[in-house]
């Protein structure tokens, strides 16, 4: 294998820009599993948050505004998943899975319907890369991490500032209770359902903005049937992966993103691994971190489980 | 200034399920520097009565009246705001937690600012005479600590009332004492507080005031000091007849032993003591009443004598076993709902769960339909399990019906022994009655039976040998003629004598 | 409507209140409460496409037409319904045990993988016998693949949920390796096997269609299930260990054996699907031949209240989905994307209608899910 330092730049980049959409998913999805939502359909969401994105591209022009387009589409569908899982106690895996495959349809029709296939995008380049001043010029990480996609930075933010929430404010114990103990929750007045619907409006927006850059950072401002191919329920092993650390979720894509650059790259650095053994890696990885560390923690204890009063 | 009401409910009804009321017309009055009991069976209301008041459940009709006005909890949040505390049976506490992040979590903005650092809390606590470390995760805490923090949760919010409910169930006889004395402080510092129990010897010992509630009705209100023992028990059974008279035993003293317990142990856990040395044997046409508080090795007994455990130490010698050298025995579990039945398969298969594999309800691996409903018909009818039929789920049924099945079940065990845990928790007086009946006339008919019981008066009642089991240890030989004062002695830790074979 | 007490409805007898009565039990039951999903989620199809310009009498006329309407368009329903309803059988047994098995879509593809194994490699003079042959192998492969996750949750305490969804991208990607490399035929760039032997090929039922025989395989297994679940000792303690775990333990049956023995059933079955698909359908393995063939399989399980019989209805629901908007796409040029939302609408409705009623105290399930 050959490292020279162009090539390790070059896939370190690709392993940060295509782990983003991921970072994005799995940092919404955390905010949720935080509070007890286990949020499969973060897939379908993803979707049409990718969908409004170009959506908004098309009717506005602007590329800032297309992002919005895709945190306010992938709220609009949150809300539904919320308003069926918080307020109606369906079951979060059942509706998730009926959800995804509702979004495919609906993602996909709406493409038809209202969509131009003729449409020329503008120059997205100011959403896809920005060069941070001084710290761009650094020999490899230069180019590789300061080189990026300001929305990438935004999230790198986010998952500091999730971080700081979950640790040290009054709201972030507050997130926490409902996914550890939502009866004493609601025993202290809080509302479990209220709580619950924000954080699932939270992922939404997330994973809106996560559809977002799919389409207009990693495909030019085109939006293609099943563009999210299964990065939803990415999101949700990475958030696992990560342990429901912000932090370590971030370096958990970071390292996804990688096994998806070395099928485009790993032949540069003379890697002759077969693409889709190195998309597999990441879970066989996840599969054996559960064998090693089994039992200790797995994540917040009421994960999955709906609220209802006067239940112990 | 004491006497006036701080808090009334007046005229408060409930019904869970149309046109069966659980709280029917119920007003009573709470006030400062009083402890208040409300006694009453299990299932007679008294949990709903203290979750209207703090605004977990809504009333039907009636209201609540704080200083004379009225005042509506729509949420526990309504209730925290007009200073009302509650704890629950069941604990309200994020256990991945630490004290501290459970007391930030339940104080009200105001109260927050008191517990910034660790130090403020750990002073405030010791202030209220209720000392916790603040940094110790609430999980791996003793019962008695965690409920500590949830007095903690309600003095901090500053509550005027709280309320506790079946405070008791889980502490030691010292822990109780202990306990009383810090809601004695409570009631003192000018606080209302009302604790929902039936456990009347507290009552009698520790409160001013006394309610009695039967199947949702108040039946009485008045000073404790005006009233005695008999008088309690009379309101809350609702019975003339005199519950205090054995049941006539058979037994005679030559029985075969059929399972012994030499000398076995099991390690404690957060929750009980587990079982240190323990011995005990049955014979065949007897019934043995293990008595105890709960937490004191029962789980572990029972688990060990259904063949759930190995003990750690010790052996569990049985007259008959199962090829997987499981002894066989028939079971009645505490959690009837959970351990016992499957609530929605029917009555019919809930009935032979234990030998619906065998012939002739099951031939080459195929259920034998008609064999299955042949037989659970026969055991229904013979058991007075008020059921359609017996393709019904046990869930449509009443609480004592479903145990009915259980108890069936386990005497329809082609075994010499029916271990019984908790027999009668949650069933009214009535059905109590026939699960004791039945047990009487099991052992009368030749099997040994086990009763493992929280309920004293029971166990008195039924059984012909008493062991008492405290702190994971069999202390004591008594038998029903033994003075009640004595074994509660045992139960409680005065017997210090260690383990005797019992 | 006068209100009706629940003391009064216990008494049948009692004339006044006995139609209400009986129509509050009609409302309130399963059937109607699934047909009402599905009722709801064709009339929202059927507006949707009201809004595409399609007259909505005539798009249900071509739809149905295109289902049912000739034996070419029932051929395709049932071909279409066939993987799907053994998807839906293998994630019902599973989770009839208590057992959350999302892994029905990971567990197909290794059985497509050993279904393409013995057909292609295996000397094809072994004629007719392949078929069965590569039937058990892919069925073998599932159940190797659904036995990961359990033991996994037995030993480790996994959760079965995230391990089997995981294990699902593990199977795809597998797939996609065998395809693009040891599988593929030398000189060839598409990323697909090599066609299987012809005795390994499942006959095609009725000439001019594309119903093969898996259809009959799906059935019967359904049937198998059925009986194994409500007539046999094994599925009696099944049921009691996916309702009631405790119970089943206290009354000394061996739960984990029991869990085990439903998933290798369940990964078993699901390996099934993919196999009939290989070799019903696409003749080869294929990357991607699955389309969520897996989650469809879940939802219809969910949909037919877990039991074998709603599977085969709702999975013809399914079929009929997608047969008949394959007519409409043909005819009157629809796009197909209206057959996901026409399946994943009643699922949602349906989650819905169960979660409020688990929120009221009187569950459309019972307490496996």
């Amino acid at each position: 294998m050959v490292f020279d330092p162009i090539t390790i730049s070059l896939l370190l980049a690709a392993a940060i820009r295509l782990g983003a959409p991921m970072l994005l998913a799995s940092l919404g999805e955390l905010v949720s599993e935080r509070t007890g939502v286990l949020n499969i359909g973060l897939e379908g969401i993803m979707l049409f948050g990718a969908f409004g994105a170009v959506f908004g591209l098309q009717l506005t022009g602007m590329p800032y505004a297309a992002v919005a387009f895709g945190a306010l589409w992938g709220m609009l569908a949150v809300g539904v998943v919320a308003i069926a899982v918080a307020s109606l106690r369906a079951d979060q895996i059942v509706v998730g899975i009926g959800f995804n495959i509702l979004a495919l349809g609906a993602t996909s029709l709406l493409r038809d319907m209202v969509l131009s296939p003729a449409f020329q995008s503008p120059s997205l380049r100011n959403v896809s890369s920005y060069r941070i001043p001084y710290f761009s010029e650094l020999p490899i990480v230069g180019r590789a991490v300061f080189s990026q996609s300001p929305i990438l930075y935004g999230a790198v933010i986010v998952a500091i500032l999730f971080w700081i929430f979950f640790r040290h404010t009054r709201l972030g114990l507050i997130f926490r209770a409902v996914g550890e103990g939502a009866s004493a929750a609601d025993a202290a007045g809080i509302s479990v359902t209220n709580i619950r619907f924000s954080a699932m409006l939270v992922t939404g927006i997330m994973t809106g903005i996560a559809g977002a850059y799919l389409t207009l950072v990693a495909s030019g401002g085109v939006f293609v049937d099943n563009i999210t191919g299964g990065r939803g329920y990415l999101a949700v092993a990475v958030v696992i992966f990560g342990r429901w650390h912000p932090i370590w979720v971030m370096l958990a894509s970071i390292l996804f993103g990688a096994a998806d650059a070395l099928q485009y790259q790993g032949q540069a650095i003379g890697l002759s691994i077969s693409p889709p053994l190195l998309l597999m890696s990441p879970f066989l990885l996840a599969l054996i971190a559960w064998v090693l560390v089994g039992k200790s923690k797995t994540g917040p204890s009421e994960i999955g489980i709906p609220f209802l009063r006067g239940q112990k | 200034m004491l006497n006036r009401p701080y808090v009334e409910l007046t005229g408060v009804s409930k019904s869970f399920v149309a046109g069966h009321p659980v709280l029917e017309e119920v007003s009573l009055t709470f006030r400062r520097g009083e402890i208040h009991a409300i006694l009453g069976e299990n299932g007679a209301g008294k949990s709903t009565l203290l979750n209207i008041l703090f605004g977990m459940h809504q009333p039907d009709t009636g209201g609540i009246l704080l200083e004379g006005r009225q005042v509506i909890h729509t949420s526990p949040a309504d209730a925290i705001a007009n200073r009302i505390g509650m704890v629950h049976q069941h604990f309200k506490l994020v256990p991945s937690f630490t004290v501290a992040e459970n007391l930030r979590l339940a104080a009200s903005p105001s109260a927050r600012k008191r517990l910034v650092r660790n130090a403020d809390i750990e002073k405030i606590a010791k202030d209220y005479g209720l000392p916790v470390d603040p940094k110790a995760i609430v999980g791996n805490l003793p019962l008695s600590l965690q409920q500590r923090v949830e007095i903690l949760k309600a003095l901090i919010n500053r509550a005027e009332l709280i309320l506790f409910d079946e405070p008791t169930t889980i502490l030691n006889p010292s822990e109780i004492e202990a306990f009383y004395r810090v809601l004695r402080q409570i009631a003192d510092d000018g606080r209302a507080v009302v604790v929902v129990t039936h456990h009347l010897g507290e009552v009698l010992a520790h409160a001013e005031h006394a309610s009695v509630i039967r199947r949702g009705k108040l039946i009485s209100s008045a000073p404790v000091a005006d009233r005695n023992r008999g008088d309690f028990v009379r309101e809350m059974v609702g019975k003339s007849v005199d519950l205090d008279m054995p049941l006539k035993s058979d037994y005679v003293a030559n029985g075969a032993t059929v399972i012994a317990l030499k000398g076995v142990s099991v390690a404690p856990t957060q929750s009980s003591s587990g079982l240190n040395n323990a011995s005990l044997t049955l014979h065949a046409g007897e019934v043995v009443g293990v008595a105890g508080v709960e937490g004191n090795g029962q789980r572990e007994l029972f688990e060990l004598l259904a063949g759930l455990r190995q003990p750690e130490s010790g052996t569990v010698e049985a007259q008959s076993r199962h090829p997987n050298g499981r002894a066989i025995a028939g079971l009645v579990p505490e959690d009837r709902h959970h351990e016992g039945l499957v609530l929605d398969l029917p009555v019919s298969v809930n009935l032979l769960l234990n030998r619906i594999g065998q012939e002739p309800y099951s031939r080459h691996g195929r259920l034998v339909h008609g064999e299955i409903a042949r037989k659970a018909e026969e055991m229904r009818v013979a058991c007075d399990v008020r059921a359609r039929s017996v393709s019904v789920t046990p869930r449509t049924l009443s609480g004592g019906n479903q145990q009915k099945i259980v108890l069936a079940r386990a005497l329809n065990e082609d075994a010499p022994t029916v271990i019984v845990y908790q027999p009668t928790r949650g069933l009214d007086v009535a059905a109590s009655e026939e699960v004791l009946k039945r047990l009487r006339q099991a052992a009368n008919g030749g099997k040994a039976v086990l009763i493992i019981s929280s309920n004293l008066d029971e166990i008195l009642r039924v059984s012909d040998r008493i062991v008492v089991l405290y702190a994971g240890q069999t202390v004591g030989k008594v038998t029903s003629d033994t003075p009640r004062e004595i074994i509660g002695d045992l139960m409680t830790g005065g017997g210090k004598q260690g383990s005797v074979n019992a | 409507m006068t209100p009706i007490s629940p003391g009064q409805s216990d008494n049948a007898a009692s004339a006044g209140g006995s139609m209400a009565d009986l129509m509050k039990r009609i409302t309130g039951s399963n059937a109607f409460l699934v047909l009402m999903s599905f009722a709801v989620s064709m009339i929202i199809g059927l507006f949707i496409l009201a809004s595409l310009g399609v007259e909505p009498v005539e798009a249900l006329r071509v739809m149905i037409k295109g289902a049912f309407g000739s034996r070419m368009a029932i051929g395709d329903t049932l071909a279409f319904m066939t993987p799907r309803l053994l998807a839906a059988l293998a994630a019902l047994i599973a989770i009839r045990c208590g057992f959350y098995n999302l892994g029905a879509e990971g567990q197909l593809q290794l059985g497509a993988i050993g279904a393409v194994l013995p057909a292609t490699l295996l000397p094809p003079e072994l004629g007719v016998l392949l078929m069965p042959i590569s039937i058990v192998s892919g069925a073998l492969f599932g159940a190797f693949w659904g036995l990961i996750p359990v033991l996994l949750k037995l030993w480790r305490g996994a959760n079965e949920i995230i391990v089997t969804l995981m294990m699902n991208f593990i199977g795809i990607y597998l797939v996609k390796y065998l395809v693009q490399g040891p599988l593929q035929p030398h000189g060839s760039d598409f990323n697909m096997s090599a066609k299987i032997a012809d005795g390994a090929i499942l006959p095609v039922l009725v000439n001019g269609t594309r119903l093969h025989a898996g259809v009959l395989l799906a059935l019967v297994v359904a049937v198998a299930l059925w009986a194994l679940l409500y007539h046999s000792t094994f599925g009696i303690r099944l049921r009691v260990a996916g309702l009631s775990p405790k119970t089943a333990r206290l009354q000394g049956m061996p739960l984990s054996r029991l869990i085990v023995s439903s998933m290798l059933i369940s990964g078993g079955v699901a390996g099934m699907a993919g196999a009939v698909e290989v070799l019903g359908v696409q003749y080869r393995l294929i990357d991607g031949f699955s389309s969520s063939l897996g989650f469809d399989g879940l939802a219809i399980a969910l949909l037919g209240s877990l039991e074998p019989l709603g599977a085969v209805i709702v999975a013809i629901y399914f079929g009929a989905i997608s047969s008949g908007t394959v007519a409409l796409q043909s005819t009157l040029s629809i796009p197909a994307a209206l057959a996901l939302i026409m399946t994943g609408l009643p699922i949602i409705f349906l989650a819905c209608i169960h979660g409020y009623r688990f929120l009221k105290g009187r569950p459309l399930w019972s307490s496996t899910l």
